[in-house]
């Protein structure tokens, strides 16, 4: 659907490792943009992107880092309900 | 006796004889009429009679006193054989023994025949009763055909054409005459045959140099066409449309582009590291976009699944809560 023109800085977006996350530039925008690529992607070129960030074809994916948030900052209403 | 050349020839000079009869004075007819006396020689009984003593007119002569009876005693000698007029055979006088006198007196002869009206003049009316027959045989295409010979843009026939054209294009005699070429079948006529011709080789750009593809080139500057199929992308439907039909916004599958999810993003309150307007990757780590999904202490939602969403998001809107590190939001993918 979109097609590449570079790719580059892979970070792994989850600690699974499913979803790697890149700076990209494709041909139909103008400016560069953060993408997370996963194998389970609905859209072709992001499954496309996910294999060939894995083969380390953009270099070497850096380590997950996890939020800083803690669920005790975490927005909070009182009353809620369990859904 | 030895000679050089064609062999002599003798021809018999003619004699005229009469029978007098001591009465008559006049005879005739001649075999042909002297130009005068000088022209033959008369004898009676054969004795010379001088030019004083008879008269001539036409083909009878006429003696002063009648001659004599007798039979054949007057005789008319012809001293030469006349002249004749000498009328060349068919086809025997070429150009080559006409001066340049001669030609330019012949076109004198054309420009002053062709003064008044050119299709009724009477050099062009020969011109064309000599195309009668066959075209390409007859005498007046094969002088243009030899006109043209040597270097067509400066042979005599090409200048004729320039200069006819001259002055106003369309109204130009030569102009008539192509447009006139071309009246019957386009395709057929010789003048959109030349045309085809020149065309043959190829109609691509590359030709575009070519007079008659350039020509065409600039007739299509104004870029009309026809569109001959629409087909849908993501969030429409009713495509391929390939006449008529009716394009409709479909709702487009999950985490597709240009879909439309509830999103869950960090929020660090007055630093503001998400801003509404600005693109940002799905994933689990800081700064980025999760599917709407959380904890069961929080905002009566219960988290469900896992993140689920690939590629760009651009938040659409959100809502914050003061001190609080993350935020709800609706976010649409952008790639």
């Amino acid at each position: 659907m979109f097609t590449l023109e570079y790719a580059n800085t892979p970070v792994y977006g989850n600690a699974e490792g499913t979803n790697i996350q890149l700076i990209v530039k494709w041909a139909e925008f103008n400016e560069e943009m953060p993408f997370g690529a996963t194998s389970y992607d609905s859209m072709p070129h992001g499954v496309a992107l996910y294999n060939r960030a894995a083969a380390g074809e953009f270099g070497p994916i850096a380590p997950y880092v996890a939020p800083t948030f803690s669920a005790n900052n975490q927005p909070a209403t009182t009353g809620s309900q369990d859904l | 006796m030895a000679i050089i050349g064609n062999t002599t020839t003798s021809v018999p000079f003619i004699a005229d004889s009469f029978s007098g009869n001591a009465s008559t004075t006049a005879f005739s007819p001649l075999t042909r009429a002297p130009a005068g006396t000088a022209a033959i020689a008369v004898f009676i009984a054969g004795v010379y009679q001088a030019p004083g003593t008879y008269t001539l007119s036409g083909v009878t002569i006429t003696f002063a006193s009648a001659p004599a009876s007798g039979v054949g005693n007057i005789i008319v000698l012809h001293l030469g054989n006349g002249s004749a007029t000498q009328v060349p055979s068919d086809g025997s006088v070429t150009t080559i023994k006409l001066s340049n006198d001669t030609y330019g007196y012949i076109n004198a002869a054309f420009a002053t025949a062709n003064t008044g009206t050119a299709s009724g003049s009477y050099a062009n009316s020969a011109f064309a009763t000599a195309n009668t027959g066959t075209a390409a045989g007859s005498y007046a295409n094969s002088a243009f055909a030899t006109a043209n010979t040597g270097s067509a843009s400066g042979s005599y026939a090409n200048s004729a054409f320039a200069t006819a054209n001259t002055g106003s294009a369309s109204g130009s005699y030569a102009n008539s005459a192509f447009a006139t070429a071309n009246t019957g079948s386009a395709s057929g006529s010789y003048a959109n045959s030349a045309f085809s011709t020149a065309n043959t080789t190829s109609t691509n750009v590359t030709n575009a140099s070519t007079y008659a593809n350039s020509a065409f080139a600039k007739a299509n500057t104004a870029g009309v066409g026809t569109v001959t199929s629409v087909a849908t992308g993501n969030g429409l439907s009713g495509g391929t449309i390939t006449s008529t039909g009716t394009l409709v916004v479909a709702c487009p599958t999950h985490n597709s582009v240009g879909s439309y999810a509830s999103v869950m993003f960090e929020w660090t309150g007055a630093s503001g590291n998400n801003t509404a307007g600005s693109n940002y990757a799905a994933g689990a780590g800081s700064k980025q976009i999760q599917g709407a999904k959380w904890q069961d202490t929080c905002c009566g939602f219960k988290q469900r699944g896992t993140n689920n969403l690939s590629g760009t998001w651009k938040i659409m809107f959100d809502v914050n809560y003061a001190g609080a590190q993350a935020a709800f939001g609706v976010a649409c993918r952008v790639s």
